[in-house]
């Protein structure tokens, strides 16, 4: 396995288009599908990481680069002289320019997170899709989802009969 | 055919819009563009799905809303198993929802929480009596029909029991209590399981303490226990449930339970003056709390190492320090506790002229928006539960022949 400054374990993630990215061992066990890959010793030279294309996979990396505690170069750096409370808002606004994507790229994200088992980035994909469903009407939301309102109008009446406590 | 009669009318934009904000930033919805995205979109799957809905907020009009934007969408809200996940994903507290009461002037349920909201205009004060609400069921009385209705405000089922014919109404006070009988410790989701009523009647004369158990499995009021208790009868308060035993205020400043278990009644003198509301304690334990100027006193019953239980004062709270400064010095000391939310562990206060509702595991306060004098509130939680029809699929099967 690759070996890089101060001792670091390097290792390697493939994309299936073909694309390879060096990366902290500790920035590639934010991912816990990962962890258990190479605590198995299942990841010798190269991980091929299916499904995620060479730009969701240089993002994840990029989150996880940010969120990787202390060992990241930028992580050792700011906790030694920031405080915690005031790295945690740097997180909060990083976040939100992280994830000003558009909705397929965010979706793409989401299924990463989740094949990858990343968990603070999945809950941070998948917040954004809940605040955008909540803030949004049921027509808008169909919309944004591609997907389409298949109740007849008699199942209709009945979700209203039997959902009174909505309607009022 | 067409799909616009649904939800743009008027009726139902009150679904789509008014319980919630809107986005700050709409334009960020697609990423920059227009909310109507023109282009085709793959829908994420199933698995990822389910991921996202996890994470919607507890308040059953968001499960709600996600279940009628199609009927794909539904089946994965309605699913037992997701649903389940969803009431672990949030701690298994159900949200508080609103709250019954018996206080003339105001609808008998006061919401508290957006998106849920009941039609009591029908239900007249003086007509209708709240008794108690547990397990996503409310016990009402109606004074002119003499029957009990132990109504699930969320699915809409209604069922009327008879009185306990042995309540001679004339010369008693009485309160009830309404649980859920399917013996499992996960309460978040009991709208279809069968359930308990049990009626508590004291009689002026005698002194004479009465209580019987009504069960929808048999459809019929169990045997009678009594007990004589000095000086006092059941007071019309909300109930406590510990395990198997039910737990009702007297109007003499002890406790009243009835072992649901053993069908047996005793009381249980409590050391302190003025109103309180019976709580549980963090580790499982009764208690009750009670207001002494702008202090919340806890106390709960333990048992000591020679077995006899007493009360330990356990705690208090010091209301100026979370209320407004402003609504401190405009409440002329009416400080009451008036309800208790035992599965969501919140307690309502009355602070003239609005209610204020603790949570105790965060000690996070918020103000009821509709202000009244209420004596007593009966607090009503849920997670949000498909009603019988539309809940459909083996899933509502499944519940249904397992109750």
């Amino acid at each position: 396995m690759a070996t890089r400054e101060a001792g670091k374990k390097m290792i390697m993630l493939k994309s299936p288009d073909g694309m390879e990215f060096e990366v902290e061992e500790a920035v590639a066990m934010e991912s816990q599908t990962i962890r258990k890959m190479i605590e198995d010793d299942c990841a010798d030279t190269a991980i091929l990481i299916p499904n995620i294309n060479s730009k969701i996979l240089s993002r994840v990396i990029e989150y996880c680069n940010k969120h990787v505690p202390t060992t990241g170069a930028t992580g050792a750096a700011a906790s030694d002289t920031v405080a915690p409370a005031a790295l945690a808002e740097d997180l909060k606004i990083w976040d939100a320019e992280f994830i000003k994507v558009n909705r397929a790229t965010r979706f793409d994200l989401i299924q990463a997170a989740s094949y990858l088992n990343i968990k603070g980035l999945l809950d941070l994909t998948s917040q954004t899709t809940i605040d955008t469903i909540s803030d949004n009407s049921l027509e808008e939301i169909r919309s944004f989802l591609s997907t389409k309102n298949d109740y007849l109008p008699e199942e209709e009446q009945t979700i209203r009969r039997e959902n009174q406590w909505a309607f009022q | 055919m067409s799909r616009q009669h649904f939800f743009p009318n008027p009726q139902t934009e009150t679904l789509d819009r008014h319980h919630f904000p809107q986005s700050p930033n709409p334009g960020e919805l697609a990423g920059g563009r227009s909310r109507a995205d023109p282009s085709p979109l793959q829908l994420p799957p199933d698995d990822l799905l389910r991921e996202i809905l996890l994470r919607l907020p507890p308040e059953p009009i968001h499960l709600f809303r996600a279940s009628v934007v199609s009927k794909h969408w539904r089946s994965l809200v309605h699913d037992a198993r997701f649903r389940r996940r969803f009431r672990e994903f949030h701690g298994g507290t159900p949200p508080v929802l609103g709250f019954f009461h018996n206080q003339l002037g105001h609808s008998l349920f006061v919401p508290t929480s957006g998106g849920f909201a009941l039609s009591t205009a029908s239900m007249r004060h003086g007509e209708w009596r709240t008794l108690d609400c547990r397990h996503g069921r409310a016990l009402l009385h109606n004074n002119r029909t003499r029957t009990l209705l132990v109504w699930d405000p969320m699915t809409g089922d209604e069922r009327y029991l008879p009185f306990p014919t042995q309540a001679h109404l004339e010369i008693v006070q009485y309160d009830g209590a309404v649980l859920c009988a399917a013996g499992h410790s996960d309460h978040g989701d009991c709208h279809w399981c069968p359930f308990l009523v049990a009626f508590v009647f004291s009689n002026h004369r005698d002194l004479i303490t009465s209580a019987c158990v009504y069960s929808s499995e048999t459809g019929v009021w169990g045997e009678i226990t009594s007990i004589h208790i000095r000086d006092s009868i059941v007071d019309a308060s909300p109930t406590a449930l510990l395990g198997s035993t039910l737990y009702w205020l007297s109007e003499n400043d002890s406790i009243i339970e009835l072992d649901l278990d053993k069908n047996s009644l005793d009381f249980i003198e409590v050391p302190y003056a003025g109103q309180i509301i019976i709580i549980l304690i963090e580790d499982g334990g009764l208690g009750f709390a009670g207001v002494d100027q702008f202090s919340l006193h806890f106390w709960s019953r333990a048992a000591s190492i020679d077995g006899v239980r007493s009360w330990t004062h356990r705690r208090v709270i010091d209301l100026e320090k979370l209320l407004a400064p402003e609504v401190v010095a405009a409440c002329m000391n009416r400080v009451f506790p008036v309800g208790y939310a035992e599965d969501a562990n919140v307690i309502f206060i009355y602070v003239y002229p609005s209610i204020y509702m603790i949570h105790l595991n965060s000690m996070h306060i918020e103000e009821v928006s509709e202000k009244g004098t209420y004596w007593f509130v009966f607090p009503y939680t849920s997670f949000y539960t498909p009603g019988i029809t539309t809940g459909g699929g083996d899933d509502q099967a499944v519940l249904l022949n397992g109750s």
